[in-house]
């Protein structure tokens, strides 16, 4: 940072007016200060320190946040002495704090990230010495810090071939994992509401440190709905209730013919907006003619169809780990287009850690044609694929997330995973055919392939 | 984007509202002058930086004490970056040698003459010798680039006193060292 002519002219001319002999002197006044400027150190903030103090403060701040909140909240509510009174109070709050507590949600349905330090959330890898490649303990079970690793069992080798002809590809030095936040703190706040309900018949309050891990609503009306809320987990499923939808199957039968992609995405669209579920949040919403994969019967008709709302977290689409694309799903019945259930409502709150990436572009795309996140596909492809000489061509990858499970000390942790997603040409039925995943933080990679 | 005062007013009222994630704004808006301003006082990195998380770790922990009647934002965590400072040298050395103020210094090629850096050598002898306080005032002004409104609110003291102590320093300085300036003045500064 340089010292201005103007603000140098400035400070003589405040010397000056102090010290009217230094008038005439002006031109050495001004060496003076070039020599006070010349000894003044160079100092420029590196921009790792910078980001790093920055992820520090941030996750100080949010913890403050958190603490000040509880806080608040834990001596804000009057006490109720009237069964009733408190009964009614409790029903209101706990569904109305779903979606707003003091201005904020606490299910935050809006997707947002803050940095942590980098490879906060521990050794991705954890490879034990004299343990192959893709053998490494992959989701769930025993011991630290469980490596995140290709799905293994579940399949059977593929009897196709993957060729790369997309163009050259270039990774960054490092990659943002994401850990999603669960409901800890709703959980810990619905709770402090709870016990200051009179149940009659026990006392809630005298309850140690309780936690809501999760409630249920019905709606009593005719085709109502029963919401289940995880606090816990911080997601949230609608399903039909059953007493409300009691007797009417018999009377719907099957239906005529499968209805339009548009008219089936209206209905979903409408379901959310009565239920007040932001859509915005999610990419353009699409309905899963997966069932065409499995079922060769040309006169099979679904009963149902499920209509996605593909995830999206920072401008990245979001996968599962069976390579499906992650969301909102909304099941609706065909025969009266009644929507029958919703699932994959979930907060989205992320912390990211940053973890070296794999920069060996020929080793990505290796991977990518031996299958990438899935060493092999499910059985009962189409007949075109079951060709052993045939061959898939893989085009240029983009940037996504793969969602995977992993149990850290007793805790179930959901980690997205920075993964190229190589689309496989001519099969863009969004269906997880259609694609090769490959992970792209180092440790991942060499958890479940050999370099 | 550049941070206006209101931006600042409204991430200060989210923070004392209880977000404080939206220091976040704050920090971005001044971590390249605190952190300048606790080098150019301790002419080290590792120790700036050090004292930076101190200063913004204990801003964010306090800012519900910040009260804006009493003065701006910026000024009171420049006090904070200077009592950690302060803190932080109490019983450590309070002087620099002037090769360590070579190696940091922004004209590299200054630090090449040995006859500038004679003189140069005597400007800082005598910085060294004055006050504290004296030669804080010089160096927020100078270094640091902070008005005397803004020197006045970190010093707790009032404007005028502020820009008093300074010009009286720069002339005693000018009267003392006039010898010492001449050489320097062959070179053209920026």
């Amino acid at each position: 940072m340089r010292i201005s002519e103007e603000e140098k002219n400035k400070i003589i001319e405040d010397i000056c007016a102090l010290h009217k002999d230094l008038a005439s002197q002006r031109e050495e006044l001004r060496e003076l200060l070039d020599a006070l400027l010349l000894l003044r150190p160079r100092a420029e903030i590196s921009d790792r320190f910078r980001a790093e103090l920055r992820d520090s403060l941030v996750a100080r701040a949010r913890e403050l946040s958190l603490r000040e909140r509880e806080t608040h909240h834990r001596f804000a509510l009057p006490r109720f002495n009237y069964l009733l009174a408190g009964a009614l109070a409790s029903l209101v709050l706990l569904v109305g704090a779903v979606y707003l507590w003091g201005g904020e949600a606490l299910l935050p349905g809006k997707p947002s990230v803050v940095a942590v330090h980098e490879k906060m959330f521990g050794d991705l890898s954890s490879r034990e010495e004299g343990v192959p490649a893709g053998e490494v303990l992959g989701f769930g079970g025993a011991g630290g810090s469980p490596a995140i690793s290709a799905p293994s069992g579940l399949f059977v080798a593929p009897s196709y071939r993957f060729e790369y002809r997309g163009v050259p590809i270039s990774v960054p030095q490092s990659v943002r994992v994401l850990r999603r936040i669960k409901g800890d703190y709703a959980s810990k706040a619905f709770a402090d509401r709870l016990r200051k309900t009179e149940l009659g018949i026990f006392d809630l309050s005298r309850l140690g440190n309780p936690l809501l891990q999760s409630f249920s609503l019905i709606e009593d009306r005719p085709y109502g709905y029963e919401i289940h809320v995880n606090l816990a987990e911080g997601n949230i499923t609608i399903n039909q209730s059953w007493v409300s939808w009691q007797g009417e199957e018999e009377q719907v039968g099957m239906p005529n013919a499968i209805p339009e992609d548009g008219v089936l995405i209206g209905v979903a669209d409408g379901f959310l907006a009565v239920y007040g579920i932001d859509r915005d949040i999610y990419d353009t919403p699409l309905v899963s003619h997966d069932w065409r994969v499995f079922q060769n019967d040309p006169d099979f008709m679904p009963d149902a169809l499920r209509v996605s709302y593909p995830a999206m977290i920072t401008d990245n689409p979001v996968f599962e780990s069976s390579g499906e694309q992650a969301g909102l799903s909304v099941l609706i019945r065909l025969r009266d287009l009644r929507v029958l259930s919703l699932w994959g409502l979930a907060a989205q709150s992320y912390e990211g850690s940053l973890y070296p990436a794999e920069r060996d572009t020929d080793r990505l795309i290796s991977i990518a044609e031996q299958g990438g996140w899935f060493s092999a596909f499910p059985t009962g492809l189409p007949s075109q694929r079951s060709d052993a000489s045939s061959v898939l061509y893989l085009d240029t990858p983009f940037r996504g997330y793969v969602k995977s499970m992993r149990d850290r000390e007793g805790t179930m942790e959901e980690l997205l995973v920075p993964s190229f997603i190589f689309p496989v040409q001519g099969e863009e039925d969004g269906s997880h055919l259609s694609r090769v995943i490959v992970p792209l933080p180092r440790e991942v990679l060499d958890s479940s392939w050999d370099r | 984007m550049t941070f206006s005062l209101e931006h600042e007013q409204e991430a200060l009222h989210k923070c004392k509202a209880g977000n404080r994630e939206a220091f976040g704004a704050l920090y971005e808006a001044y971590a390249d002058r605190i952190y300048r301003f606790l080098f150019y006082r301790a002419f080290s990195r590792e120790i700036a930086e050090d004292l930076t998380s101190k200063t913004f770790l204990k801003a964010l922990e306090n800012i519900h004490s910040y009260d804006a009647r009493k003065g701006a934002f910026g000024a009171w965590l420049y006090r904070i970056a200077r009592n950690v400072f302060v803190d932080h040298y109490r019983a450590e050395r309070s002087t620099v040698d002037i090769e360590e103020l070579f190696s940091l210094g922004e004209e590299d090629r200054l630090s090449e003459r040995a006859d500038a850096k004679e003189k140069l050598r005597r400007v800082w002898d005598y910085l060294q010798a004055l006050p504290n306080e004296q030669r804080n005032v010089v160096l927020m002004r100078v270094w640091d680039g902070l008005s005397y409104r803004e020197i006045a609110e970190i010093l707790g003291k009032s404007e005028g006193s502020c820009k008093v102590m300074f010009s009286r320093t720069i002339a005693r300085i000018k009267e003392e060292m006039p010898l010492a300036l001449a050489i320097l003045s062959f070179y053209s500064f920026s």
